[in-house]
């Protein structure tokens, strides 16, 4: 027995004008600086004032939201009292909204009560609409609730999660896209081609996730170079719209695996955009569950999704297949200018090497570190951090 | 022949055994918590078993069996009937969806429990370990 959750989703060009149609006057907008001066702010409120809705704006969202933050969005929340709760913005945006939405509904709970085995009721006071700028995180589909908690020093990001943290409806509209930079139109859309690989390995895969693993990466394939190349190509905008948020039901429902716990722990000790991290990760946590010597489960996966994807042929063994879905990674890595090692990005030796053994055990920690095909200790994730620094092949 | 699981030598060897398994010392090294199992009647189990686990910096400090009528605190309570432990001790069923399914259930720090997911998973790999009769 297992669970496919999916809010409900309006996609395509002009699907923001549905707002509309959803019942509810009061609505808490969740955003950033950025989402405002980047005039997206402008294109949900005309629609808003267009459908005689009233609205507050939360704009303190940071990158990586802090808990203070998102306490803070829930106080003004509750003294608000919203039929609403839109998120607008990145996955900090949503993850934020998220929270706060469960701590509007339960004022009663602690950020440290988000966790997958309580009932929350949630949608009495409010629903939540989600409303993605970037192609990437998939936040808009899955119940996770990334919150950066900095205590003594140390920065952690808590993966909360609960199955009720899904936003009520995701309206997936590509008009939000059409500014977003090469840079991050690249490193967002390889977070989601890490989260439809990891998800199609992850120990809780399913049918359906894998289904949705297929048809995103075959979008992405397809369209991330165009989208690259010309941000105003708007079929190929709406099509890497439609696969983070398919690539967000792959893995909202199967769970990321150990090269999300890497990109948290990377991204908390050297603030490193979590699509940059995790889509560098990728071919080198491929590489080590394919090179798994007690079972061939994740290269056979692999190889069998390398050939329905076009990338190896039918006649290829699994490790030949295996090695080329690798490679197609690398070269898209190539094609859209990530960078593939952490030298690359500039994080210096030292401070690496200081903070590796924490990086090590702080993996750990992470509920994605656990549902690999191949199992992790901190040493290996020490020593695939070490590799990754180094642009070094897998060889273990 | 095998021991049979929850009976007082099945413990003190699945003590020995998790001291010795390096990968929950290291997925557990900073855990503090003591924990107590009650397995309900269930298929051919036709009584409760309880066991207690003092869980301690990546080691078992103690352990044993616990009588019905004994009052016992612990900072944890993981329950669940015999057959979706069956399930869970042969790898059939995943501590954390058993969880979320109801199959089992859990009193304590939940938060706590999410960052130790991994140690969990050696709590049960260390019962492969052993050769254990079932019911
Ligand atoms: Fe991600």
């Amino acid at each position: 027995m297992w669970f496919f959750d999916s809010p409900k989703i309006i996609f395509g060009e002009d699907s923001l004008s549905h707002l509309e149609q959803i019942v509810g006057k009061k609505c808490f907008i969740v955003t950033d600086p950025g989402i405002i001066k980047a005039k997206l702010l402008d294109i949900l409120t005309d629609v808003l004032k267009e459908a005689e809705k009233e609205w507050k704006i939360f704009n303190e969202v940071e990158s990586d939201p802090k808990e203070e933050t998102i306490l803070k969005g829930a106080k003004i929340c509750q003294e608000y009292e919203p039929d609403l709760i839109i998120a607008l913005g990145g996955g900090s945006a949503i993850d934020a909204a998220k929270g706060i939405w469960i701590l509007y509904e339960r004022p009663e709970l602690q950020i440290d009560d988000m966790h997958p085995f309580i009932k929350l009721g949630l949608g009495t006071k409010a629903k939540m609409i989600a409303i993605p700028t970037t192609s990437g995180t998939g936040a808009e589909t899955t119940w996770a609730i990334v919150i950066t908690r900095i205590s003594d020093g140390i920065t952690t990001k808590l993966e909360q999660a609960n199955r009720e943290a899904i936003p009520t409806y995701a309206i997936i509209d590509p008009i939000f896209t059409k500014d977003l930079p090469p840079k991050l139109t690249a490193a967002t859309a390889f977070d989601a081609l890490a989260h439809l690989l990891e998800g199609l390995i992850s120990d809780w895969r399913n049918d359906f996730s894998d289904g949705m693993s297929l048809k995103a990466m075959d979008l992405i394939r397809t369209y991330l170079v165009r989208a690259y190349n010309d941000g105003h190509d708007m079929e190929a905008r709406e099509k890497i719209h439609n696969a983070a948020t398919i690539a967000g039901l792959a893995f909202g429902n199967s769970q990321a695996i150990m090269g999300h716990a890497m990109g948290h722990v990377l991204g908390a000790n050297f603030h490193i955009h979590h699509g940059m991290a995790v889509g560098l990760f990728l071919p080198y946590i491929l590489q080590y569950c394919i090179n798994d010597p007690d079972k061939n489960e994740a290269k056979q996966i692999l190889s069998k999704f390398s050939k329905m994807q076009g990338i190896a042929l039918w006649a290829d063994s699994d490790d030949v297949a295996a090695q080329k879905l690798v490679q197609e990674i690398k070269n898209m890595q190539e094609q859209v200018h990530m960078a593939k090692s952490l030298k690359e990005l500039g994080i210096k030796k030292e401070e690496f090497e200081e903070k590796l053994e924490l990086m090590g055990n702080q993996c750990l920690e992470s509920a994605s570190a656990t549902m690999s095909p191949r199992s992790a200790t901190s040493d290996v994730f020490m020593r695939v951090f070490q590799y990754a620094y180094d642009g070094k092949d897998i060889d273990f | 022949m095998g021991l049979k699981f929850g009976t007082a030598e099945w413990i003190k060897v699945y003590i020995e055994t998790l001291n010795k398994n390096k990968d929950y010392e290291d997925a557990a090294k900073t855990w503090e918590g003591d924990f107590l199992f009650i397995i309900t009647p269930d298929g051919n189990l036709d009584h409760e078993i309880r066991f207690y686990v003092d869980l301690w910096h990546g080691k078992a400090r103690s352990g044993r069996a616990v009588g019905l009528d004994e009052k016992l605190e612990t900072a944890f309570v993981f329950s669940g009937k015999w057959g979706n432990f069956h399930k869970l001790i042969q790898k059939k069923l995943d501590p954390i969806q058993g969880l979320m399914q109801g199959k089992f259930a859990l009193k304590g720090d939940m938060g706590k429990v999410m960052r130790a997911v991994r140690a969990a998973q050696e709590l049960v790999n260390t019962i492969l370990m052993i050769d254990t009769e079932v019911y």
